[in-house]
């Protein structure tokens, strides 16, 4: 196990950046449901099942039903390849996407606090052709981070069902940087000394935040049933801001001064539901879905070059279906049994006008120690495909790990 | 279990490996991607030339305040310049001067080496010049403070070089001539100034310890001797002797030049080399340029929209072309000497002064020499105002004309060779393309900017195809 791992880590050291390039200029690619990866295992379905520990950040109803104090982190690899006319693109990424921490405190609810990525535009791609003068590199960086305090109770009267809400403290920081070789087509050849090695970036440097407020907000009420669970959210529509300083430069410290940017993006409000129901032998089905109808289209970071000024959006919808088995919480059982398997399918229509993806997953969940800990993996595989000559269509293959730390901190000993 | 590890570690890991392959890329598919997404595969270079531009205005600068000659001293004159020199003792020698006061055949002497890296340099030819012949008027004037104990001579060395240099720009004291026939034969001997015999007296009392400060000028040679300073193995000494065979012979603990204009000039355009404080700050009319950069991109400029920052284009390389007239200006050293130019940049709203890169055309200076050198039979001075153009146009809406600034720096040994540094050839013999001396010359830049100058901007152009 402990190889595995080490494996897996040298691996991921190697790769560099990316993970869609669908959308770079308007907010990046989305990392659904808290980029968990237990819940990335099942295809993004299984926002209903209240027997799971941890956070979902569809559903912070779920939390009330929290029986540990837990920890996750959650690493993300994805390897993108996009189908352009000629040659091949591909890019390669590592982030970690997302971490939590759950307090349950009995009949007191359930506290949590969470960071999460959730739109990324991370990628490097360079081009360097000196026979046709040809020399650019494109490098983007950013990242809409969530800080994301939840809290949740069960209904003193009745605790099959419960309600909760979440926070999200945006945060985070964009660049763009284009970095291009001189094309001395155009000057007379005496002239071409005065541009040799002179590389010009366009940079662009920005950070996010929300218009007028600190935070918008996930209200969310689930009911736990013996066999089916369902949950029911709402959040808040908001504004981002994403303040800019644009300018070219010949290296950092030989620069133009800055031209001050702001675009603001209107982001519409998310309603997610979900069901889960329970099979024997401690089997779930899930389904889940989610809509976000976008309304206005995004303009892009600094306008420039040939680039258009806005990404089109259209309204964003996630359908997705997963099956679960837990594995067994007795310690002497075997290693196999004590596992647990998921699988699932989605079906995406992102916020990216005509741009949609389905993809599948299965996950595995490690049991490490008695009481619980867990490391999640989950490998999804998909397409996105899009109507329009907008975008290029995308192979994705990505791999999620979670960590999933079970503390008996608060708990009374039991059993004994 | 080890199964399940056989198949991670030789199944799923080199699978991981295979697709972290095919999911690369390569240049015709980034070529691809970055042109559908609108984004160029380079910037595009265009020139741009500004003919007829004649500065709105001119003017020097010279700071003739006091400077250090710790290390190389100059003492005569430079053509329209005059150096002297200031000389600060602190010592004591009671026993000498217990004599020292009261003998009648007291004498003393100024001794000076010359600076003998400086006249026997292989790049010069000095040698031809000896034996070097005159007569001589220096004229002397000090600043004598007696006291007594090592206390008295350590407080003279904490008053700090900034403070003495400042009060020696406003001496008043009597001055004493001396003439006598100087005859240098060779470099390595020991250039000995007589001393007056007012100071001579002066010393004799003296009791214990005493602090001498000493200004020397020869304002009447038409040389300029470059001198060894206090802080130099060769230093100068001042060797006071009596009668029986005794004398006391003491150095400077520090020495300072300071170079004036002979005759006070008004409105000069002149440049004088050697490392002094002075600059030439030229100033180019706002509008000329503003007015061709918008009829060559068919743009407003200067850019006003939003908060004004014009990052539409980029100067990668500005050259401004001055036609030179050098008929006046004399040197000494007979060789190309470098241009330094500077300009006035905008940072953090504060205006501050940038030396300019200098980026070399190795096929130009090969030809013809490096283009930013002055005596060095060119026709035209191109000056590299990169950085200075580059802040302009980009905040052109708040600035007023365009201002550069230059001086002159060391002479060159090699003009046409495009390394612009010392370096080792390929037999081993170091080549150096600077010598370590200043020239000191009289440049007058007036008739060259009486002409109309040239600017020549690169620019990397952001517009896309429209």
């Amino acid at each position: 196990m402990k190889t595995l791992l080490f494996a897996l880590g040298c691996l991921f050291t190697v790769s560099s950046y990316a993970s869609s390039v669908m959308g770079l200029d308007a907010l990046g690619a989305e990392d659904v449901s808290g980029a968990s990866a237990a819940i990335a295992g099942s295809g993004y379905a299984g926002n209903a099942k209240a027997s799971e520990e941890g956070v979902s950040m569809m559903n912070p109803a779920r939390l009330a039903y929290n029986k540990n104090v837990s920890f996750s982190a959650n690493l993300s690899y994805q390897m993108v390849s996009a189908s352009v006319k000629n040659g091949s693109l591909g890019t390669q990424s590592i982030t970690i996407p997302s971490f939590y921490l759950a307090f349950p405190m009995g009949q007191f609810g359930a506290f949590s606090l969470g960071l999460w990525q959730h739109y990324s535009s991370n990628i490097k791609l360079e081009l360097s052709d000196s026979l046709n003068s040809q020399q650019a590199t494109l490098e983007y960086q950013g990242s809409i981070f969530e800080f994301t305090p939840s809290y949740a109770i069960k209904l003193p009267f009745w605790h099959r069902l419960s309600v909760g809400g979440t926070a999200h403290f945006v945060m985070g920081n964009n660049k763009r940087l284009l970095t291009l070789g001189p094309d001395n087509s155009a000057v007379a050849e005496e002239d071409s000394w005065a541009t040799n090695n002179s590389d010009v970036t366009d940079a662009v440097n920005g950070s996010w935040s929300i218009l007028n407020h600190p935070a918008y907000y996930t209200l969310a009420a689930q009911y736990r049933g013996k066999t089916a669970s369902i949950f029911f959210s709402y959040t808040t529509a908001y504004t981002l801001v994403n303040d800019m300083e644009y300018q070219l430069q010949m290296s950092q410290l030989d620069t133009l001064a800055p031209t001050k940017l702001s675009r603001q993006i209107d982001v519409p409000i998310t309603l997610a539901t979900g069901v889960s129901y329970r099979l024997p032998k401690r089997q779930f089905v899930m389904f889940d879905f989610m809509w976000k109808p976008w309304k206005n289209d995004i303009p892009n970071v600094a306008g420039s070059w040939d680039l258009p000024n806005e990404t089109l959006v259209e309204s964003e919808f996630l359908i997705s279906v997963g099956y679960q088995r837990d594995g067994s919480t007795i310690f002497y059982d075997s290693f196999i049994s004590r596992m647990t398997y998921r699988a699932g399918a989605w079906y995406k229509n992102g916020y990216l006008k005509d741009v949609s993806e389905v993809g599948g997953s299965i996950g595995l969940g490690f049991p490490l120690g008695k009481r619980g800990t867990t490391i999640d993996l989950a490998i999804q595989g998909g397409v996105r495909s899009s109507k329009s000559d907008a975008y290029f269509d995308e192979t994705f293959i990505g791999v999620k790990i979670g960590l999933m730390g079970i503390g008996a901190w608060g708990n009374q000993r039991s059993g004994m | 279990m080890k199964k399940t590890m056989f198949l991670y570690l030789f199944v799923l890991i080199p699978l991981l490996g295979i697709m972290a392959c095919v999911f690369d890329s390569d240049n015709e598919g980034v070529g691809s991607f970055l042109d559908h997404e609108g984004l160029p595969l380079n910037y595009k270079v265009e020139t741009l030339t500004i003919e007829g531009i004649e500065p709105s205005s001119v003017k020097s600068y010279f700071d003739d305040y006091p400077y250090s000659a710790n290390g190389r001293a100059v003492l005569g004159t430079s053509f329209d310049l005059n150096h002297d020199l200031f000389l600060d003792f602190a010592f004591r020698n009671e026993n000498f001067f217990s004599e020292f006061s009261s003998d009648d055949s007291a004498s003393g002497q100024l001794e000076f080496y010359l600076l003998k890296e400086f006249y026997t340099s292989e790049s010069l030819t000095f040698d031809d010049s000896l034996p070097i012949k005159e007569n001589l008027t220096l004229s002397y004037s000090w600043v004598l403070s007696t006291g007594s104990g090592n206390r008295f001579v350590d407080s003279i060395a904490g008053i700090t070089n900034s403070s003495w240099y400042s009060k020696l720009d406003s001496w008043e004291e009597a001055v004493f001539d001396t003439v006598f026939s100087l005859n240098i034969v060779s470099y390595d001997s020991l250039v000995i100034f007589p001393i007056p015999k007012d100071l001579i007296q002066a010393m004799k009392k003296v009791g214990d310890a005493c602090r001498l400060q000493l200004k020397i000028s020869a304002k009447e040679t038409s040389n300029l001797y470059r001198l060894n300073g206090a802080s130099t193995p060769f230093r100068p000494v001042l060797l006071l002797k009596g009668s029986n065979n005794t004398y006391s012979s003491n150095s400077p603990f520090r020495m300072a030049a300071k170079s004036s204009y002979i005759n006070e000039v008004s409105d000069s355009q002149v440049l004088h080399g050697g490392g002094l404080r002075e600059s030439l700050i030229v100033e180019l009319p706002k509008e000329k340029i503003m007015t061709a950069l918008s009829e060559f991109y068919g743009d407003e400029f200067p850019f006003t929209e939003g908060d004004s920052m014009d990052v539409r284009q980029m100067v990668v390389l500005a050259e401004v072309k001055i036609p030179l007239q050098e008929g006046t200006s004399k040197n000494t050293l007979n060789k190309p000497i470098q241009m330094v130019v500077a300009s006035m940049i905008d940072s953090l709203g504060e205006e501050s002064r940038k030396m300019e890169a200098y980026k070399i055309n190795s096929d130009l200076v090969k030809a013809e020499g490096h283009p930013n050198m002055i005596f060095n039979e060119l026709d035209t001075l191109s000056l590299q105002v990169t950085y200075g153009l580059r802040d302009f146009i980009n905040k052109a809406s708040d600035k007023e004309d365009f201002r550069f600034m230059v001086r002159l720096g060391y002479p060159v040994l090699q003009p046409n060779d495009p390394a612009y540094t010392d370096y080792i050839n390929t037999e081993g013999d170091s080549i150096y393309f600077f010598f370590s001396h200043f020239d000191y010359v009289y440049y007058d830049l007036a008739p060259s900017l009486e002409k109309p100058m040239t600017l020549k901007l690169w620019l990397a152009t952001k517009r896309g195809e429209e």
